[in-house]
């Protein structure tokens, strides 16, 4: 089968990402991003997440909130990189990847292996955002802009790595099961069977989630959210991440929001659902916050 | 051996003045100091001003000054300044509670006075008293008048006065000790707490006991222990509890006519272990191990007066073995981690609590519950990471913790935690992503920023913050002050609550001891969750002895 380059822009670059990234389906189809799909192994149960099937996300939160507790993986899959890679490649010769982090899925570590038969072909550069869903978002919305201005591949990539560590995510959670579970967060403490009702403050920081200090009630936890924020000379966006489950978030929310105003009176705190990926790690009913320093 | 280099010696005729103490005589004079010591431990105990069941100075000093003599028990040192080093050593590792970390400067600012010298003189003695003293004032960050401060300072002087005039190291004593005496009994008129409770100093107290001890040596008196001071003072000593239960070492003579010597040792064995009585009518040597010091004493006593009365804790004689043992490297792959943390800790449950929050090592307080300087030192090297902070849960542990941080090599910080609540707040604080200086502030924050409670039984009467204490009362302390009393430990704890105003605060723990059974823990619990429908109530299994309950809201 003869393959045909179909007319492309000069240096257009092709961007890949995976599903949870957040992004506006406007700015998808303007920017023909590529999304990948994404399945949680939940114990022996799937839960396959694409864009055309968003309702899964809920169904395995509701699942993680109700059943018994099992490990929770995050995969991508080999063969939707190589579909996206080959029919890219016909496309263009600059493919892009931002992806969660590669210490909470094993998404990077799939585009590499997959990249590595295209090699000559096409440049391809595989990114690890170290960052989730809105901070993902926000990284493949400034290399989309930049490519559409022209900008080259080194260039975007450049600009993505600048950006890196002005974006900050940080965590509450109210079970520490699933934290234990894990078993991926870095430098643990043992939080389980402390025999005090415990709430651990967590960073997730160059792709990990990291353990910082504990309080013992829910609103002592959302007050060192806002305390964190605080902390930042100059904001240029906050963001609630939230869980998709009702119960009582709609109370942590209001609560937050009024700490967060306390903080930094006049703004608005948009907010958005934490993605599967994270709940692999997190659990169910977590509750954090992105800052984006700006510069 | 020419006249001016005899040691001090009690056989030497009261008329002929002593006019040089050297290493051997200075030794029998720390000896003497500790063995009039032991007789008036529970006395001193009894001054404490608080009426709580651990930390008593008696005892802590008591246990430190033996620390000392261990040192130089079987030395063979002739210089004074030798043995005056080792003393200083002996009782800076085995400073226990604040007046036993005092009495530990005292020494070491003794002891460097004397560098170089091998008999000192009154003017030298003068010297050193001084310097004991400064040292002594140097160790505390904001001194107070009225405590044994004064007493070493104001004996200090009273040397520097004497031996201006003298050179009769037995005539300098005596002014010292009459000049310490005075001292104790001003210390009322300069510190309101104790003319309130109607007492004196405990730490000044012990100070002039142990003067008072070396005062008898240079006249040639014993320290015997009389009936009537026998039966006076009861031997109080807190009984181990089986779980630490290595008991004491007791030994002692026994003076008088007839003495049945078999008698004795069926009597003796039957208190203890190993027991070894030896000697004929009229002078019998007895060596016991015993939980209770007092039960042979008070025995040994009621026959005749005692002398050479020797306590030694077995405990911290086997402490001190497992020491030597933990200090050698254990497994060489354990990887050097950021912080460790030493936590202080009475009983099993909350030794728990803090061992599930990531506490690197926990400290038992031992039997007054005020762990040694070298205990503490031992727990700091243990840990397998640079940086250390440790949390001392008492106010009577903190100098040893700095104590104990000054002698290490590592990085350390002390977050001056003075209750097991104000610990757990700190240690949960630890953010193992900042470094140690932003932890110890951000951890001493979180730690005042709580308010405890700790419910306890009074175990003296004493007037206290213009409040009347029986002994027997229940007491409750808030932050460290008495502030509440009553007949059960349920309805202090509740009066507590109030006081610390709990509606103000989100979460209220209950941690319950030892003399408390899980279902009254639990009543209390929902008594409380009845008072404070807004905050969430939590029970915990402490298992901490002397105080029924201790509470915090935050």
């Amino acid at each position: 089968m003869a393959r045909v380059r179909s007319a492309s822009l000069p240096h257009s670059i092709r961007i890949v990402t995976d599903v949870t990234a957040h992004l506006k389906p406007e700015l998808i189809a303007r920017h023909r991003i590529t999304v990948l799909p994404i399945e949680i192994r939940f114990g022996d149960e799937r839960f396959a997440i694409s864009l055309t099937e968003p309702q899964r996300t809920r169904q395995l939160f509701e699942r993680m909130a109700t059943g018994p507790i099992r490990p929770a993986t995050a995969t991508f899959s080999s063969t939707a990189v190589q579909e996206a890679l080959e029919r890219l490649s016909c496309e263009t010769e600059d493919i892009l990847f931002i992806l969660s982090s590669g210490k909470l899925s094993n998404g990077i570590a799939k585009a590499q292996a997959v990249s590595r038969a295209f090699m000559g072909r096409c440049r391809i550069a595989i990114m690890d955002s170290l960052s989730t869903s809105w901070g993902l978002g926000l990284l493949v919305e400034a290399a989309a802009k930049a490519a559409e201005e022209g900008a080259s591949l080194d260039a975007v990539v450049r600009l993505v790595r600048g950006l890196l560590p002005h974006i900050y995510v940080i965590f509450t959670v109210e079970r520490l099961d699933y934290l234990e579970q894990g078993g991926r967060v870095g430098a643990a403490q043992a939080l389980l069977g402390t025999m005090l009702q415990i709430r651990p403050l967590l960073l997730i920081e160059d792709g990990e989630v990291i353990p910082m200090e504990k309080v013992r009630t829910r609103t002592m936890a959302l007050g060192k959210l806002a305390d964190f924020v605080g902390e930042f000379a100059s904001v240029e966006k906050v963001v609630i991440l939230r869980s998709p489950l009702e119960d009582s978030t709609e109370e942590m929310i209001a609560e937050l929001r009024g700490l967060l105003s306390e903080v930094l009176p006049r703004r608005q705190f948009p907010v958005i659902e934490y993605d599967p990926v994270l709940a692999c790690q997190l659990g169910p009913q977590a509750m954090g916050v992105i800052v984006y320093e700006g510069r | 051996m020419p006249a001016e280099h005899d040691a001090l010696s009690p056989r030497q005729n009261p008329d002929v003045p002593i006019l040089l103490c050297d290493g051997r005589g200075f030794k029998r004079l720390i000896r003497f100091g500790l063995a009039w010591l032991e007789p008036h431990q529970a006395a001193i105990n009894a001054l404490n001003v608080y009426p709580v069941p651990d930390g008593d100075t008696g005892t802590n000093m008591l246990l430190t000054m033996q620390s000392a003599y261990r040192e130089i028990h079987n030395s063979p040192e002739e210089d004074v300044d030798a043995v005056a080093q080792k003393v200083a050593h002996g009782a800076l590792m085995g400073a226990r509670g604040n007046s036993g970390v005092i009495l530990s400067q005292i020494w070491r600012g003794f002891a460097r006075s004397l560098n170089g010298v091998r008999a000192f003189d009154t003017i030298q003695f003068a010297s050193a008293l001084r310097e004991a003293a400064a040292t002594a004032y140097k160790g505390v960050i904001k001194p107070v008048e009225g405590t044994i401060l004064t007493v070493a300072r104001e004996a200090a002087e009273a040397a520097a006065g004497a031996a201006a005039s003298s050179e009769d190291l037995r005539y300098v004593l005596q002014q010292v000790v009459d000049e310490a005496q005075q001292s104790v009994m001003r210390t009322p008129t300069l510190l309101s707490v104790l003319a309130e409770a109607g007492v004196v100093d405990a730490g000044g107290q012990g100070l002039l006991i142990i003067l008072e001890g070396m005062l008898r040596y240079a006249k040639g008196e014993s320290v015997a222990v009389d009936v009537e001071m026998a039966a006076a003072v009861h031997l109080q000593a807190p009984q181990p509890t089986g779980k630490e239960g290595y008991g004491y070492d007791v030994q002692f003579i026994v003076h008088g006519e007839g003495l049945d010597v078999d008698e004795m040792r069926r009597t003796i064995a039957a208190m203890g272990d190993s027991a070894l009585v030896v000697g004929d009518s009229r002078a019998v040597k007895v060596h016991v191990h015993v939980p209770d010091p007092g039960t042979p004493i008070n025995y040994g006593a009621a026959l005749g007066p005692l002398s050479r009365v020797i306590v030694e804790n077995m405990q911290d004689q086997y402490q001190e073995f497992i020491l030597q043992k933990a200090q050698r490297p254990s497994t060489p792959v354990e990887p050097l981690c950021g912080f460790g943390t030493v936590v202080v800790v009475p009983g099993q449950g909350l030794a728990q609590v803090f061992t599930s929050l990531g506490a690197s090592r926990v400290v038992p307080g031992g039997q007054t519950m005020n762990p040694s300087t070298e205990e503490l030192l031992g727990a700091i090297e243990g840990v397998p990471c640079d940086e250390v902070i440790i949390l001392p849960n008492n106010k009577n542990i903190v100098m040893a913790a700095e104590q104990a941080k000054s002698l290490s090599q590592k990085k350390v910080a002390v977050v001056p935690t003075i209750t097991v609540p104000q610990g757990i707040a700190a240690l949960l604080a630890l953010n193992y992503q900042a470094d140690l200086e932003t932890n110890a502030l951000v951890m001493a924050q979180a730690a005042k920023s709580i308010e405890t409670a700790e419910i306890t039984t009074a175990v003296r009467s004493v007037q206290i913050n213009g409040m009347a204490v029986r002994e027997g009362q229940v007491i409750g302390l808030i932050n460290g002050k008495l502030q509440t009393k009553g007949d059960s430990p349920s309805q202090v704890a509740t009066a507590a609550l109030e006081q610390m105003h709990a509606e103000n605060h989100e979460i209220i723990t209950v941690y319950y001891g030892e003399s408390v059974t899980p279902d009254e823990a639990r009543r209390l619990a929902d008594e409380i969750a009845v008072c404070y429908p807004e905050q969430e109530v939590e029970v915990v299994d402490g298992g901490q002895p002397y105080y029924h309950y201790i509470l915090s809201a935050e």
